[in-house]
C-alpha cells in the first residue's frame, strides 16, 4: 500500500482542489483528510452519511470548590496560566500535564478525560466509483491534532490493508508544525502544491527542510504559475538543483475557482480534467518507482 | 530465557496480533518458564502523548526480553534497544500464539532500526 | 490596542491585511508580531532593517545522573511519557516534553533541574514605513509552536499603542495562542464554499475566547454568499470587503505593496481600524 499526501506549507494554494481531483482521477483509492483543523475535502468529495467517532485527546484539570482550601498552589505551580483567583479552570489554557492535580494538599483536582473532536469514515460516491473517506473535526480551541490526524491515518490504512486497496491520497495541514509531521509517517510520496509568491518559495523551501529531515521524497506541482511566470521557472530550477522532480505547472484558472465555489471536483469538468491529468500522471510515474 | 511479549488486539493468546506498537491494547507476556500468557494492558492507547515511550516503559517495568511487533516507532524503539530488549519483526492477521510459534521454531527477523 | 488577525482558512490574506494595518498605522509606530511561526511570511511583503535575532527557549528535564536513584516517579507522572527510566539511565524525549515542570517539582532527590530547549528564533526589526516587526520563527522539525508564539507577543509589550497579530492559520491550539487576550479579533475570510465552512469555525474559537470579532472579506466579487447569512446567524459584523482583483495579487505575489497596487486599500483599511476602535473603546 502506498499513501501520497499533499501539503503546501503556506496555506490556499490549491492543496484540497487538487487532492480532490487526483481522488477523482485515480483507480482505486481511499481518500483522508489530515487537515482536522479546517477540513475541506469532504466538501468536495460529499460523502454519505459518516460513521462517527468521538476522539479524547489527553486530560483536562476539574476542580472541585468545596474541597478546595483556597491555599493558592495549584495557580502559582501552572505554566499555562489555566487557574483563575477564583479557582476557574480555563480548558482552552489546560495542558492536562497534571501538576496542580499532584501539588494539591487536600486533593481537590482531578483530571479528566477531554473530549476533543471526532473522526469519521465515510464514502463518497465521485466519478462513478464508491471511495471511502476519512476524516476528522477538532473542536474549536482543542490541542493536539497530531494524535487525530494518527488516528485517521491508522484507519485508513487498516481498511486499505482489509479490503486491498492499494492507494490512499491524503489532504494535509498548512504549516510544518505537530499536525504536519504527524502526517508524514509511513508517507510513500508527497507532493508540494506551491504557488510563485514569495511567500509560497518561502514555505516551499521550508517543508523540503522538514522532508529532508524526516526522509520523505517529494513531487513539486506549481499552482497558478502564471501570476509570476518568471518566480515559476526560478522554482523549477530550484526544484532541479535539489533533486526534487517537478509534476508540473498548473495556471490560475477561474474554471478551477468557479468549480470549487459550488462543490464540484474541479477534474469533473473538461477543461480542468485535460489541464491536470498530465499533472497526476507523472506523480504517478513518480509513486511507481517509491517503495 | 526471558519472556516475550507481543502486540495484541484482546487480552487472549487467540486473539488477532495487532500492528502498532504504541497503541495496540494489551500485550501478551508469554513466559518460558511456565509456558503461559499473561496480559497486560496498554495504556498507552488512549495516551495523547508518547503513547509509544509509554508502552516501552510498561514492558521494562515488567521485564521483558523480547518484543515481537509489526510497526514500532523511533523513540520507543530507542528505548528498548537502550535498554537491551530484543524487537522482532512481527506479521499481522496472524493470532499472537502463532506469531509467537513463528518466534519460537525462529522464523522472526530481529529488527535493526524502527519502521514507523 | 492588539489587533489579532486570523482565518480558519490558510491563504485568505491574513497577512495582506496585517502588513497593511501597520503601513496604515505607521504614523502610531505600531508593532506588527508575526505569530505564524511555521510559516512566517510577513517580513516578506513589509520592507523592514536588518534583523536583530535572538534565540527563543522552553525548558525542558534534564537529569543529573549523579542524583538520580532510578526511583521511576518522574517517568509515572509524567503525562506526556516524556520521561522513561531505564535500569541504568533515564532517557528524556524533548519533543514529548511540554515543559509543565511538574518531574522537577516532585523528583525526591532533586536530580531533575530544567535546561533550556532552542525551540526558534525571535527577529526584531524596524519597519521602513514606521514601527516595528516581531517574527518568530520555528526550528523546522519542532513540534510545538505555542510557547514561540506566546515569546513572539510578549516582546515589546510596552512600546506602541497599537499591536498587529498576523496570526497562524487553524482553529486549534497555535491559533487559539495568538488570538488570546487581543482586544479584537478580524477574521478574514474569501467568498467560498470552503471560506464560509472554515469561517464557521474560527468564529466558534473567538466566541470561546471571548475576543470581540468582525469579518473583512477578501477577494470580494459583489456578494456575501454564505458569508452573509453565517454573519447575520452568529452576530458577527462584516466590517469591510476587499475586491478581487488579479492586479493586486500579481503585485503581492512578487512581494509588492498593495496599497500602490490598489490605491483605494488605503481607505478601506482606514475605516477597519475605525470600526475597531468604535468596538474596543
Amino acid at each position: 500500500m502506498k499513501e501520497l499526501l499533499v501539503l503546501s506549507g503556506k496555506g490556499g494554494t490549491g492543496k484540497t482542489s487538487l487532492t480532490a481531483s487526483f481522488v477523482y482521477l485515480a483507480d482505486k483509492c481511499i481518500a483522508c483528510d489530515y487537515d482536522v483543523d479546517a477540513p475541506n475535502l469532504p466538501i468536495l468529495l460529499k460523502p454519505d452519511a459518516s460513521e462517527g467517532h468521538e476522539f479524547s485527546s489527553g486530560l483536562t484539570a476539574d476542580l472541585n470548590k468545596d474541597i478546595c482550601i483556597d491555599c493558592g498552589l495549584c495557580r502559582d505551580i501552572c505554566r499555562f496560566e489555566a487557574i483563575s483567583n477564583e479557582y476557574e479552570i480555563s480548558t482552552l489554557s489546560c495542558e492536562g500535564c497534571g501538576f496542580c492535580a499532584e501539588v494539591c494538599p487536600v486533593e481537590a483536582i482531578a483530571m479528566q478525560e477531554r473530549p476533543s473532536g471526532r473522526w469519521f469514515a465515510s464514502n463518497s460516491g465521485t466519478n462513478g466509483k464508491m471511495i471511502p473517506l476519512f476524516h476528522a473535526e477538532l473542536r474549536p480551541g482543542e490541542e493536539n491534532s497530531g494524535k487525530l490526524v494518527a488516528q485517521v491515518k491508522s484507519a485508513a490504512r487498516q481498511k486499505a490493508q482489509e479490503e486491498g486497496y492499494p492507494l490512499l491520497i491524503s489532504d494535509g495541514s498548512p504549516g510544518i508544525g505537530c499536525p504536519v509531521i504527524s502526517s508524514l509517517v509511513e508517507t510513500t510520496l508527497v507532493v508540494i502544491v506551491t504557488e510563485p509568491s514569495v511567500s509560497g518559495y518561502h514555505d516551499l523551501k521550508r517543508v523540503q527542510e522538514l522532508l529532508d529531515l524526516r526522509g520523505v521524497k517529494s513531487i513539486l506541482l506549481i499552482n497558478k504559475a502564471d501570476i509570476d511566470s518568471k518566480a515559476a521557472e526560478n522554482m523549477e530550477q530550484w526544484a532541479r538543483e535539489n533533486g526534487i522532480p517537478c509534476a508540473g505547472k498548473l495556471p490560475y484558472s477561474p474554471e478551477l475557482a468557479a468549480a470549487v465555489s459550488v462543490g464540484e471536483v474541479p477534474v469533473s469538468r473538461k477543461e480542468l480534467h485535460d489541464l491536470i491529468l498530465p499533472v497526476w500522471q507523472k506523480i504517478m510515474q513518480t509513486m511507481e518507482v517509491l517503495e | 530465557m526471558d519472556s516475550i511479549a507481543i502486540c495484541s488486539s484482546d487480552d487472549k493468546p487467540t486473539a488477532m496480533v495487532d500492528g502498532r506498537f504504541g497503541r495496540c491494547p494489551y500485550f501478551m507476556v508469554w513466559s518460558p518458564d511456565s509456558s503461559e500468557f499473561k496480559s497486560l494492558k496498554n495504556n498507552g492507547i488512549d495516551a495523547a502523548h508518547g503513547a509509544g515511550t509509554g508502552a516501552a516503559q510498561v514492558l521494562l517495568q515488567n521485564k521483558v526480553g523480547a518484543i515481537l511487533t509489526t510497526r514500532i516507532g523511533p523513540k520507543a524503539f530507542q528505548v528498548l534497544n537502550t535498554a537491551g530488549i530484543k524487537i522482532y519483526q512481527g506479521q499481522e492477521n496472524i493470532s499472537v500464539q502463532e506469531l509467537l510459534d513463528k518466534y519460537l521454531s525462529q522464523q522472526l527477523q530481529e529488527l535493526k532500526q524502527p519502521n514507523n | 490596542m492588539e489587533i489579532a488577525v486570523a482565518s480558519g482558512k490558510g491563504g485568505t490574506g491574513k497577512t495582506l491585511v496585517a502588513t497593511c494595518l501597520a503601513r496604515v498605522l505607521a504614523d502610531y509606530n505600531p508593532v506588527l508580531v508575526d505569530a505564524d511561526v511555521e510559516e512566517p511570511n510577513a517580513g516578506l511583503v513589509i520592507s523592514h532593517q536588518p534583523v536583530n535575532i535572538r534565540p527563543a527557549f522552553r525548558p525542558v528535564p534534564s537529569i543529573d545522573m549523579k542524583s538520580c536513584t532510578l526511583c521511576g516517579k518522574c517517568a509515572e507522572l509524567c503525562r506526556f511519557n516524556a520521561l522513561v527510566v531505564l535500569p541504568g539511565e533515564v532517557m528524556v524525549f524533548t519533543e514529548l516534553c511540554h515543559s509543565c515542570g511538574l518531574c522537577a517539582y516532585i523528583c525526591p532527590e532533586n536530580a531533575i533541574n530544567e535546561a533550556n530547549h532552542k525551540i526558534g528564533v525571535i527577529e526584531e526589526s524596524a519597519l521602513l514605513s514606521g514601527g516595528h516587526l516581531i517574527t518568530g520563527r520555528l526550528l523546522v522539525g519542532e513540534v510545538q509552536s505555542p510557547p514561540l508564539i506566546k515569546t513572539a507577543r510578549e516582546s515589546k509589550r510596552q512600546d506602541s499603542e497599537y499591536r498587529v497579530v498576523d496570526c497562524p492559520p487553524g482553529t486549534t491550539c497555535p491559533a487559539i495562542e495568538s488570538i488570546r487576550d487581543s482586544d479584537f479579533c478580524l477574521l478574514v475570510t474569501e467568498p467560498s464554499l470552503f471560506g464560509a465552512h472554515d469561517l464557521e469555525l474560527s468564529i466558534s474559537a473567538t466566541k470561546l475566547l471571548g475576543v470581540r470579532t468582525g469579518i473583512i472579506i477578501n477577494r470580494w466579487q459583489g456578494d456575501d454568499g454564505d458569508i452573509g447569512i453565517l454573519a447575520r446567524a452568529e452576530d458577527i459584523p462584516i466590517l469591510e470587503r476587499i475586491p478581487y482583483s488579479m492586479e493586486l495579487a500579481k503585485s503581492y505575489a512578487r512581494g509588492g505593496n498593495p496599497l500602490d497596487a490598489m490605491p483605494e486599500l488605503h481607505g478601506i483599511l482606514e475605516k477597519i481600524i475605525e470600526e475597531v476602535k468604535e468596538r474596543v473603546v
